[in-house]
C-alpha cells in the first residue's frame, strides 16, 4: 500500500517541521505549505492528497478562503486547526465543507487518531465485498471509484460525507447512532452537543436532493439516522 | 479675575451655603412681616391700667385747660402738634358727630375714620391695638361747647410682628418651620441629588459594573463637581486596570496555544521512539510530561472560555434544548463519578421543560458546580431541578463542611481555592465555579451559594425558561 500523502498548511515553521518529524514514522508522506496561496496551489495541482490539514489563520490567504477556493474543484478530506478560545465558528467550516475540526493546543494522539479516521474510508468496508457496488433505489455508491451516483448523475461529496453515506447505506434499515458515526467516520467519541455529525447529513441530503427529491435519510431524534430501504 | 471666581458661587460651596443663608434669612423677615400684617390687622381691646388712666387724664386736662385759656382763634393744630412733639405719640382729635377724625398728627394716612367707630363719648377709655398702632382713649375735650374724643396713638412697639408672636405663637412657629424648611429643601435638593447620583454609581461598580461614570455631577463647577471628576477618574483607572489584568491573563494563555501545541508534539515524537531503547524511569517522565501538559492545555482553555464568557457580548448559540437532554448524560456522569468514590447522589426532577440555552455552556456550568459538590461531600449529594415561576431552579447540596459565611461571595471568583495553601488535590485550578458563575449569568440567570443549617453547602442556579 502506497504511503498516504497529507498537506499541511500552517505558518507555524517549527511545528510543521514537529508535525513532518512526528508523522513520517507513522507512514504518512507530508507536504507542508506556509501561507494560504501556496497551500491552495499545492492542493489543486496534480499531486493526490488523502488529506489537508488547514489552519485558520494564515497569511495571504485565510483557512475559510482556502477551503471555499479548494471544494470548488477538489473534494480532498479537510481537517481544519482552529485555536482554543478563539471566537470562531466550527459550524461555519463544517458548512463551508471542511470534515472535521481539531483545536490547538492539541494531543499527539488525537491528532493521529483523527488523520487515521480520515484518511481510512476503506477501513470502514466490511472485508471481504470491498468491490462491491451498494446499490439502493437510483443511488449507486461505488468503493473502486468512491463515486456516489444518484439518477445517474455523479454526487460531489466530500470524504466525510462520502463516508457516512457508505455507513448509512451498508446498514441500510437499521438506526445507526450518532456516536456510531462520530467513532467510525470521525475517530473522536462523541461530545455532548457536537453537531458536526447533523451538519455533514445535512449537507448530504441537500446534494442528494437536487437530482432526486424523495427522502433517503430518516432522523431519529437524539438517537441517529437510518437509510431507508426504497420499497 | 481668578480671585473673583473664588466668590462664584457656582464654583465655591462656601459662598452658595453662604449666599442660601442671606436668601433664607431674608425670605423669612420679610414673610414673617406679611403675615403679621395679615393677622395683626384685627383689633383688640385691653382695658387700662391705672397708669394709662392717670396719663390720659392728665393730658386731657392739661389740652382742655389750655383750650380754655386761649382765646378764639387759637391754632388748635399747633397746640396738639407742640404737645406731640414732646411726647412719644401722636395725637387725634375725633368729632363724634360726624364721626370723622378732625385732626391728627403726622401720618395721618394711617388713621382712618373706621379705627376709631367703636368709640363713643360715653366709652369708658379703652386700650386698642390696631394694625399696628396702640391706641388710648377716648379722653373728653370740649371746644366752644362742642365735644370732642381725644386719643393718644403710638405705633406699636415692635411692630405686628410682636402682637402676632405673643398671639399666635403656634401659627407664627409652624409658619417659620414651613418656610425654612421649603428652602431648606431646595438647597440640600441640589446638594443631595449629584451625592446620590455618586453612591448609587459606587454602588454599581462595587457590583462589578465597570462602565459606570457620573455625567450629570462631573458637570457642576464646584465642589462636589470636583468630586464626581475624580470618581470618574477613579473608574476610569480602576476598569483599564481591571481590563488589563484580565486582557493579561488571555493573552498570555493565546500566546501558550502555540509552544504548547509544540511540546505535545514533542513529547509525541519522544515517544515514539523504541520503547526498549528507553529505561523505565525515562519512559515515566515523558508519561508525566505528557499529563502535565494535558493539565496546561486543559487550564489555557478554561482561562481562554473564561475570558470569552468576561465579555459584554451575548452568547450565540442559543437554542431550545430540553431540561431532560441536559441532565440526564450530565447526572450519568455524576451518578458514575459518585459511586466510584462511594458517595451517595440523589436526583430528583419535576416535570421537563424547554430552556433556551448554549447547551454545552450550561452543561459544563452544572458540571461544575456538581463535580465541585461530589468532591467536598462527606456520603451525599443532593441534586433537584424544579420549575419555580418563571426559572428552572437547580439546587445542589453537600453534607461536606460548607464554607466559611465570608468567602461565601469569593467562591466565584476566578482562581479563588477555598485552603489559602492552593493544594492541588482539591481539583481544579479554581476556574470551575468562576467559569459556571459566568455561564449562568451569561443565561440570564444567577447562581448563589449559601451553608446549610445542618452543614454542608448548597448552590442554587437559577434560569428563566423558554416559555414558548
Amino acid at each position: 500500500m502506497p504511503a498516504k500523502k497529507l498537506l499541511f498548511i500552517d505558518d507555524d515553521l517549527e511545528l510543521t517541521e514537529l508535525l513532518k518529524e512526528y508523522l513520517t514514522p507513522q507512514g504518512y508522506e507530508i507536504d507542508v505549505a506556509h501561507d494560504g496561496e501556496a497551500g491552495l496551489s499545492l492542493a489543486t495541482s496534480n499531486k493526490h492528497y488523502d488529506l489537508i490539514l488547514l489552519d485558520v489563520m494564515l497569511p495571504k490567504l485565510d483557512g475559510f478562503e482556502v477551503l471555499k477556493k479548494l471544494r470548488v474543484s477538489h473534494l480532498t478530506p479537510v481537517l481544519m486547526l482552529t485555536a482554543k478560545g478563539d471566537d470562531y465558528d466550527k459550524i461555519f467550516g463544517l458548512e463551508m465543507g471542511a470534515d472535521d475540526y481539531l483545536a490547538k493546543p492539541f494531543n499527539h494522539r488525537e491528532l493521529s487518531a483523527r488523520i487515521k479516521a480520515l484518511v481510512r474510508r476503506m477501513a470502514l468496508l466490511p472485508s471481504g465485498n470491498v468491490q462491491q457496488n451498494l446499490i439502493l433505489g437510483n443511488v449507486e455508491l461505488s468503493p473502486a471509484a468512491q463515486q456516489v451516483t444518484c439518477a445517474n448523475n455523479i454526487v460531489e461529496l466530500t470524504g466525510t460525507e462520502y463516508s457516512i453515506l457508505h455507513l448509512l447505506m451498508v446498514n441500510s434499515g437499521s438506526l445507526v447512532s450518532k456516536e456510531d458515526i462520530s467513532e467510525k467516520v470521525l475517530g473522536k467519541k462523541l461530545a455532548a452537543f457536537d453537531r458536526s455529525i447533523d451538519m455533514h447529513v445535512s449537507n448530504l441530503r441537500k446534494k442528494l436532493a437536487v437530482f432526486s427529491p424523495e427522502e433517503k435519510i430518516k432522523t431519529h431524534r437524539g438517537a441517529g439516522y437510518l437509510y431507508v430501504v426504497p420499497a | 479675575m481668578i480671585r473673583l471666581s473664588r466668590f462664584n458661587p457656582a464654583k465655591s460651596l462656601f459662598f452658595k451655603v453662604f449666599l442660601w443663608f442671606w436668601l433664607a434669612t431674608l425670605l423669612i423677615f420679610i414673610s414673617s412681616i406679611w403675615l403679621a400684617n395679615q393677622l395683626g390687622s384685627e383689633a383688640s381691646y385691653r382695658p387700662l391700667n391705672s397708669m394709662q388712666h392717670k396719663d390720659l387724664r392728665i393730658l386731657t386736662n392739661k389740652i382742655q385747660k389750655q383750650i380754655d385759656r386761649s382765646e378764639k382763634g387759637f391754632e388748635l393744630k399747633k397746640l396738639l402738634n407742640k404737645v406731640s412733639s414732646r411726647n412719644r405719640f401722636s395725637l387725634v382729635l375725633f368729632d363724634p358727630a360726624t364721626r370723622e377724625i378732625v385732626h391728627s398728627v403726622a401720618r395721618s394716612r394711617r388713621f382712618k375714620n373706621e379705627m376709631f367707630d367703636d368709640f363713643n363719648l360715653q366709652s369708658s377709655p379703652l386700650f386698642l391695638d390696631v394694625a399696628g398702632l396702640s391706641i388710648v382713649g377716648p379722653g373728653i375735650i370740649t371746644i366752644e361747647k362742642a365735644k370732642y374724643m381725644l386719643f393718644m396713638v403710638a405705633p406699636r412697639p415692635g411692630g405686628s410682628l410682636r402682637v402676632v408672636r405673643h398671639e399666635y405663637p403656634g401659627i407664627f412657629i409652624l409658619f417659620l418651620i414651613t418656610i425654612s424648611m421649603g428652602l431648606c429643601y431646595l438647597f440640600v435638593r441640589g446638594l443631595l441629588n449629584p451625592i446620590a447620583q455618586l453612591s448609587l454609581a459606587s454602588k454599581q461598580m462595587a457590583a462589578g459594573e465597570m462602565g459606570v461614570r457620573v455625567a450629570k455631577t462631573s458637570k457642576r463647577l464646584d465642589e462636589i463637581g470636583q468630586l464626581g471628576r475624580d470618581f470618574n477618574y477613579m473608574s476610569e483607572q480602576v476598569e483599564s486596570l481591571l481590563s488589563s489584568q484580565k486582557r493579561l491573563l488571555a493573552d498570555i494563555s493565546h500566546e501558550l496555544r502555540t509552544p504548547l501545541t509544540r511540546l505535545q508534539l514533542s513529547i509525541g515524537i519522544a515517544q515514539q521512539q523504541n520503547e526498549s531503547d528507553m529505561s523505565a524511569n525515562m519512559l515515566a517522565a515523558l508519561e508525566r510530561i505528557e499529563k502535565e501538559s494535558l493539565k496546561i492545555e486543559e487550564m489555557i482553555s478554561q482561562v481562554l472560555l473564561l475570558s470569552r464568557l468576561d465579555n459584554k457580548q451575548p452568547i450565540q448559540n442559543l437554542e431550545s434544548v430540553s431540561l431532560e437532554k441536559i441532565m440526564t448524560p450530565l447526572m450519568e456522569d455524576a451518578q458514575f463519578e459518585a459511586a466510584q468514590k462511594d458517595k451517595k447522589l440523589i436526583y430528583q426532577v419535576g416535570e421537563n421543560i424547554s430552556i433556551y440555552a448554549e447547551p454545552q455552556l450550561l452543561c459544563s456550568a452544572i458540571e461544575n458546580i456538581l463535580r465541585n459538590a461530589i468532591y467536598y461531600s462527606n456520603h451525599l449529594i443532593e441534586v433537584s431541578v424544579s420549575k419555580q415561576q418563571d426559572c428552572v431552579v437547580w439546587i445542589i447540596e453537600d453534607d461536606g463542611n460548607g464554607i466559611e459565611e465570608s468567602q461565601l461571595d469569593r467562591i466565584f471568583e476566578a482562581f479563588y481555592r477555598e485552603s489559602t495553601a492552593r493544594d492541588r488535590n482539591s481539583g481544579g485550578v479554581g476556574l470551575g465555579l468562576a467559569i459556571a458563575q459566568r455561564a449562568i449569568a451569561k443565561h440570564q440567570g444567577f447562581i448563589e451559594a449559601s451553608n446549610k443549617p445542618q452543614g454542608g453547602l448548597r448552590v442554587k442556579i437559577s434560569i428563566p425558561y423558554d416559555k414558548s
